[in-house]
């Protein structure tokens, strides 16, 4: 059995403007162990999806129409917030893409692992400063600065001492939304690694949310591409990576430029993200694909697939497939 | 965002904050309510019953009735039409004191936030000492100094309004002159009156418009408090902390002679603050669903 | 200059800010020159002053000492006339398309402001026109004139910033992370779009960003800076086949690259970057290199061509080169 199983998950935001589809009929496994990526640019729902895992989607405006989050075969969706209170952190921990922002600036930093080890385990005072030192030391920070609050850390030590929060209580799953972003590319090397480290040791199962398909290269066994709330493709690293079967991941790709290749020009996808509030009619890529045939803006397209695990949510991969492998 | 969305809903900024503002149900009664008071007190030639200095001993002190809505004061005025008239005064000195404390404290706070440094310290410190004195005791004594009179009255409570506005300006222009856009037009040549004039003042006036319509309500009540020690409008002209004044003594027996000015007070003083809060919460893009 | 192509020469540039006790040394002793027509990549992480320095050079901040030469004419103590001159001559495009446009003007009022401000047209409809014609280059479709910023996307925002910045036919342009905050299919349309702009007008861009994929897709020289200091300037191709200074290469290595197994031998920096206040005598990566040894501890080290055309500031940039050499095979 999968960790994490959502099926079919659908949230809507309720807004005066309209209703924002920011998640759409979403079908995602996440196994013991697995790094999951999930990959898309900004509105395509995968903050929502991360926020709706962890049951904590803002109600109102948003709500989860349908679907099941099923964790260890228990539907979350369906659990009240005091069940749920017990869930994040212990079983789900979520981390954020500001670590400026996501600790508390008046609290030393021991307080605040600590703080989460109590509210999850019944320990003394003494023993969760002893836990959360262990912590600190796992993340790379050497526990005297456990007294130390928040500002006398610099950004890539603050993400660390988040993930130590995270981490803390052993969850089974880590959902990770953006971890490096906000962090300098020397610094995202060094949390990247820490994190892959921690992650074989723990044994932790984990949903990394970015828009890098060169994190995501690094650090994921399966990718997940989102587009409007949906997930267009998805399969393992290499069949993303190598066998690229849907257009828009493709043009993700090709949007890049190339560290190795020296290109002219680049190829941008044209057109831009749709209004979650208005879709368009049929597949939701269609107005801005380059393989675009009649009947994609008449009908949704079905998820097939196209080897095994790999599944595509366009009838035509097989152009998208072919052009690929000319690369 | 697409197409059709785009063109099918283009508002402007403002269009879209009054629409909130709509939306707050308290203060758009407010508004309605402020608008009334405006429109009564405007008609008052026309729709008071009789003259504001229009005597007659006959029916001194009389409670109200169908002839004296809100009855006689002692030298047999009539209160509802004194009220009216004396709206006139005090709205005036309401609106015109706020736009004096508006535009010295504007240009003060704008100029110290935008040029800094030694500007900056100099200017602040004099609205520091100004601060110091409890603004109805500066009006006061500008009061008089001055003299009395409706002019003088708005001065007076016009220029103890000055730090406050000064304080709110210099706020709003500090965190607007930091952001990046002030940079890209002085990128392109825009000098500092145009900067100021096109891109900071604009982009400030959000909290100064909810301070002034709170404003307007505290400079009422400051005139009317000056009225009422002797200083500010004097007699025959109504307004209404003269009108408060002059019933004072009779408060026992006559309580209509202050019940029905301090209503309105506290009517218009409602009805402004009410408004005030509407504003700050339609301006306040925090506070946007 | 001799060099009749040389549009903008800046010599041994130094910005310090000062705070009550500390001086902060945001840009120190930057020298470079870019042709016309050319893009100069400045590339470093957060905090190594290349914002600062874009801005010094426009004299949007005033520098501390060394010379900013625009086509001739001295930027660090231009005069009034000269400066309005210069502000055509030269423009930027700012990281942030959400807070560098006036939230309270419309589209073509952003982008008619300069064109109001040295009155190159008399008339309001010729002023439009030309916006009109500006939106056009850049991809705005022009019933977007009356919009907003805040009803616009990223990508038709940093449009509007380009179309501003071309406004008055500049001849270089300080392009301050333009793409850093947009999607990557947005980040290639801009790019592309950027290019174009360089062919048609001969524009010279001064390219600054953190995300080296992007600075070698759009430069011909880069500038790798660090704290404040030059640490390597070479040919985009050069830099990338052969960085000599091994924070270069930590650099490089550090990317994420979207392909499969591409990480393996990393170079992991250890340590976080300081802060360049009051910085001490000696290399300032030295606390972070693998490369360090006792002279970089002492002396700072100076810029040097190391091979032709590559400069490089580090004690061990000869050795790095014959260490390279094994590597490479060039």
């Amino acid at each position: 059995m999968n960790l994490l199983e959502l099926k079919d998950l659908t949230i809507h935001y309720f807004t005066d403007e309209g209703v924002v589809k920011a998640v759409n009929g979403l079908t995602l496994s996440v196994g013991a162990g697995e790094t999951v990526g999930l990959v898309g640019e900004t509105g395509a729902g995968k903050t929502t999806t991360a926020l709706g895992i962890m049951n904590l989607v803002p109600d109102p405006p948003g709500k989860i129409v349908s679907g099941e989050i099923l964790y260890q075969g228990e539907d979350l969706a369906k659990k009240n917030q005091m069940e749920m209170r017990d869930i994040r952190g212990r079983q789900i921990s979520m981390i954020f893409q500001d670590p400026m922002t996501a600790l508390n600036p008046v609290l030393t930093v021991g307080d605040q692992i600590a703080e989460v080890i109590r509210l999850h385990e019944e320990l003394s005072r003494a023993d969760a400063y002893i836990k959360a030192a262990k912590m600190l030391e796992m993340v790379g920070i050497p526990s005297e600065r456990l007294g130390e609050y928040p500002h006398q850390f610099s950004g890539g030590m603050k993400q660390r001492v988040v993930i130590a929060i995270a981490l803390a209580c052993s969850p089974k799953l880590l959902i990770a939304d953006e971890p490096t972003t906000a962090l300098d590319v020397t610094i995202q090397a060094q949390v990247l690694k820490m994190m892959n480290d921690l992650k074989q040791n723990l044994g932790t199962s984990m949903i990394l949310i970015t828009h890098d398909l060169g994190v995501v290269a690094e650090t994921c066994d399966k990718v997940a591409i989102m587009y409007a709330g949906e997930i267009v493709e998805s399969g393992s690293l290499e069949d993303i990576f190598l066998h690229t079967a849907h257009p828009y991941t493709k043009g993700l790709f090709e949007s890049i430029p190339s560290l190795k290749k020296d290109t002219k020009r680049l190829k941008p996808i044209k057109g831009l993200m749709p209004d979650p509030r208005s879709l368009p009619e049929g597949c939701s890529f269609s107005p801005r694909c380059p393989y675009v045939k009649e009947k994609c803006a008449l009908e949704d397209p079905q998820v097939t697939e196209i080897a095994e695990g790999h599944f595509v949510k366009c009838p035509y991969w097989r152009d998208v497939h072919l052009n690929r492998e000319e690369l | 965002m697409s197409e059709q969305a785009l063109s099918s809903k283009k508002k402007s900024m403002g269009a879209e904050k009054f629409h909130a503002f709509m939306k707050n149900k308290l203060a758009v009664a407010g508004a309605m309510l402020l608008i009334a008071m405006i429109l009564l007190v405007a008609l008052s030639p026309v729709l008071a019953p009789y003259g504001y200095d229009e005597q007659n001993y006959e029916v001194a002190r009389q409670t109200p009735s169908f002839h004296h809505l809100a009855g006689t004061d002692e030298l047999g005025r009539d209160i509802f039409s004194r009220i009216l008239y004396g709206g006139r005064v005090s709205l005036t000195i309401g609106i015109i004191s706020v736009g004096i404390g508006l535009l010295c404290g504007g240009s003060l706070g704008i100029l110290a936030a935008y040029y800094g440094g030694i500007t900056e310290t100099v200017l602040m410190r004099i609205i520091d000492i100004l601060m110091a004195i409890p603004s109805i005791i500066l009006a006061i004594s500008i009061c008089a100094a001055l003299g009395s009179g409706i002019v003088n009255t708005m001065i007076a409570v016009g220029i103890s309004s000055i730090p406050t506005y000064a304080r709110v300006f210099r706020s709003a222009v500090i965190s607007e002159k930091s952001k990046e856009y002030i940079e890209a037009s002085r990128a392109v040549g825009a000098g500092n009156m145009r900067i100021i004039l096109r891109h900071i003042l604009p982009n400030s006036l959000a909290p100064v418009i909810v301070q002034a319509s709170l404003g307007v309500a505290q400079a009422i009540t400051t005139a009317a408090s000056l009225s009422f020690i002797g200083l500010g409008i004097q007699p025959p002209n109504p307004e209404w902390g003269a009108l408060l004044s002059g019933g004072r003594q009779y408060i026992r027996d006559y309580p209509h002679m202050v019940v029905y000015p301090g209503i309105a007070i506290m009517l218009t003083v409602l009805a402004l603050n009410l408004i005030g809060d509407g504003l700050r919460d339609a301006l306040d893009p925090r506070l946007k669903r | 200059m001799a060099n009749e192509n040389v549009l903008l020469q800046v010599n041994n540039l130094k910005k310090y800010f000062k705070t009550a006790k500390e001086q902060l040394h945001a840009v120190d002793d930057i020298t470079f020159s870019l042709e016309r027509g050319k893009t100069l990549g400045v590339v470093g992480e957060s905090g190594c002053g290349k914002s600062t320095l874009g801005r010094t050079i426009l004299n949007l901040l005033p520098a501390t000492s060394g010379e900013v030469i625009f086509d001739g004419v001295h930027v660090e103590n231009a005069n009034k006339k000269q400066m309005s001159h210069l502000r055509q001559e030269m423009q930027i495009i700012f990281q942030d398309p959400f807070s560098s446009l006036d939230p309270r003007l419309s589209v073509s009022e952003i982008i008619m402001e300069p064109l109001e401000i040295y009155h190159i047209y008399p008339t309001r409809q010729e002023r439009q026109k030309r916006v009109e014609e500006l939106m056009d280059t850049v991809g705005l479709a022009r019933r977007l004139a009356n919009s907003y910023p805040h009803e616009l996307d990223g990508g038709r925002r940093q449009r509007i910033g380009v179309a501003r910045a071309l406004a008055l036919n500049p001849k270089f342009i300080v392009c301050d992370e333009p793409v850093s905050a947009l999607d990557v299919s947005i980040q290639a349309q801009i790019l592309n779009l950027m290019q174009d702009l360089q062919e048609q007008h001969g524009l010279a861009y001064m390219f600054i960003t953190h995300d080296l994929s992007v600075v070698k897709h759009i430069s011909d020289d880069i500038l790798v800076m660090y704290l404040g200091k030059m640490v390597e300037k070479c040919q985009a191709k050069e830099l990338f086949r052969n960085h000599l200074h091994p924070y270069t290469s930590a650099l490089l290595s550090a990317i994420p690259v979207p392909e499969i197994g591409a990480a393996k031998d990393r170079i992991l920096l250890q340590g976080e970057i300081s802060s360049p206040i009051n910085p001490k005598p000696g290399c300032r990566f030295a606390n972070r290199c693998a490369y360090v040894c006792e002279t970089c501890l002492q002396k700072e080290p100076e810029m040097r061509e190391v091979v032709p055309g590559h400069f490089v500031a580090c004690h061990r940039g000869e050795e790095r080169k014959k260490e390279r050499k094994d590597i490479y095979e060039f």
